[in-house]
């Protein structure tokens, strides 16, 4: 069967060859399908043509603007590259440069008179600015929060009791100290078992190479109230760092989820993850600034 | 077993391989929604920036640098000009008709706009999208105002 024939090439690599093409195309059309099945085809879709949009009005408006923009509803990160004439969304990955990725493309409509800014950026939120005849992409915190307005129960903070866990690692376990601290001077009491608090949080750090900052927030009858507060925390944490964080994601704890069960399933309990232990080092010197910013997020939470 | 039926048997498979892949994409491409109607927005955008924006029609003060919305600047008005501040790489999107008042239309991309024209009463995909708009304006020409009826037919490739 595998003998040689007169083109000095075997039938076994002849096969070889057709079966490495095969995995190739089966791979890609794997890709495909799998990026269809969890949306991210049609998040790419959408964002391209949204932020093509708007950028294509920017060229109408008169003076500076500056629109804030968040990409959060893709399950996976995406990269926005603003061109010359269109927005191109890639799907986010450190090992393979966009030049080797394909596209999702929106055109939109230049203008001799305004210079688009060819940047690249991978991130949750952005700004689409336009400045002194200028358009580009800016890696900048939201300014306005986008967290719905739930009526809260007033109830102030110090007749609520927390508790907060964290890894060893050394940043996280100097933020929840400083945390329990402000908690403390606040006149809230601090527990040391979940099943007795109002609130618990638990820090930890996640394997991702990005620095994503992830939330996990309790399932519980106070869902509501619970999303609101992380979607509360996750702006003021990117406004104050906002270079640290390349994205954010939250969703709610699955049931029987044993890794995330050290946060109080039945009242308000939410699981912040940061990122690998490696770029937790960026934040050395900045714990007082999170946990600052997390305890005046709570304290507001509760006003 | 003779290496030309081998041949011949391993083809098939193949093709029957190739079948079951596409199928695979075939029947996600079918059943998930993937695609985003926006022809009608991207028509709006685009409506707005023409007649909007201080680089296409608006009148813009030179003192100020203040652009007035609604007021067409008539040494602007024109297809030249058009062209060359809507530009897109890709023609074959959009063009439009502006008929101001009395004057002689403008065009914006005329050499698609003529090829579009024909396909306007054309159904399904073949066919071209029309957004007509009809708005009461005042231009500037020689430092006066005028009012006028400014008509703008846009028309647009169905993607």
């Amino acid at each position: 069967m595998f003998s040689g024939n007169k083109r000095g090439m075997t039938t076994l690599q002849r096969v070889l060859g057709i079966v490495v093409l095969i995995v190739l195309v089966a791979t890609a059309l794997f890709m495909f399908v799998r990026n269809t099945v969890d949306d991210t085809t049609f998040w790419k879709n959408y964002y391209a043509k949204d932020t093509a949009l708007i950028v294509e009005l920017l060229h109408a408006s008169s003076g500076d603007t500056d629109i804030n923009y968040n990409a959060w509803d893709s399950s996976k990160l995406l990269q926005f590259f603003l061109r010359s004439d269109r927005m191109d969304i890639y799907d986010y990955n450190p090992e393979v440069s966009v030049d080797r990725q394909l596209a999702t493309p929106f055109r939109f409509a230049h203008n001799n008179n305004i210079s688009v800014e060819t940047n690249n950026i991978s991130s949750t939120y952005f700004r689409i600015v336009k400045r002194d005849d200028k358009i580009l992409l800016m890696k900048d915190a939201l300014k306005a929060s986008f967290c719905p307005t739930l009526p809260i129960t007033s109830s102030n903070i110090s007749s609520k009791k927390f508790f907060i866990d964290s890894s060893n690692q050394n940043s996280l376990s100097l933020i929840a100290g400083a945390l329990r601290i402000y908690f403390q001077r606040a006149g809230a009491t601090i527990v040391f078992s979940k099943d007795d608090a109002d609130v618990s949080l638990s820090l930890q750090s996640h394997n991702e190479p990005k620095n994503i900052l992830r939330f996990y927030y309790a399932n519980s009858i106070e869902r509501r109230q619970t999303n609101k507060l992380t979607c509360m925390i996750k702006n003021k944490m990117v406004q104050s760092l906002p270079d640290h964080f390349a994205a954010t994601e939250s969703e709610p704890i699955i049931n029987g989820d044993v890794d995330r069960e050290l946060v109080n399933s039945n009242r308000i309990g939410l699981y912040i993850e940061f990122g690998s232990e490696l770029e937790l080092g960026e934040f050395s010197g900045k714990e007082h600034i999170i946990s600052e910013q997390i305890g005046k997020t709570v304290e507001e939470f509760f006003k | 077993m003779k290496k030309g039926i081998l041949s011949i048997l391993m083809i098939t498979r193949f093709i029957f391989l190739a079948l079951a892949l596409f199928s695979v994409v075939f029947l996600t491409k079918y059943f998930v929604v993937q695609n985003l109607e926006s022809n009608r927005l991207e028509m709006e955008v685009f409506y707005n920036r023409m007649i909007y924006s201080p680089n296409a029609l608006a009148y813009v003060d030179n003192v100020t640098g203040r652009a007035y919305p609604g007021v067409i600047d008539f040494d602007k008005f024109n297809s030249e000009n058009l062209d060359k501040t809507l530009n897109y790489t890709y023609k074959r999107t959009l063009a439009a008709k502006l008929t101001l008042g009395e004057f002689t239309p403008v065009y914006y991309n005329k050499e698609w706009y003529d090829r579009f024209s024909p396909l306007k009463r054309m159904r399904g995909l073949s066919g071209v999208l029309t957004l007509e708009k009809s708005l009461p304006v005042v231009y500037e020409d020689n430092d006066k105002l005028y009012p006028a009826i400014l008509k703008v037919e846009i028309l647009k490739q169905k993607t």
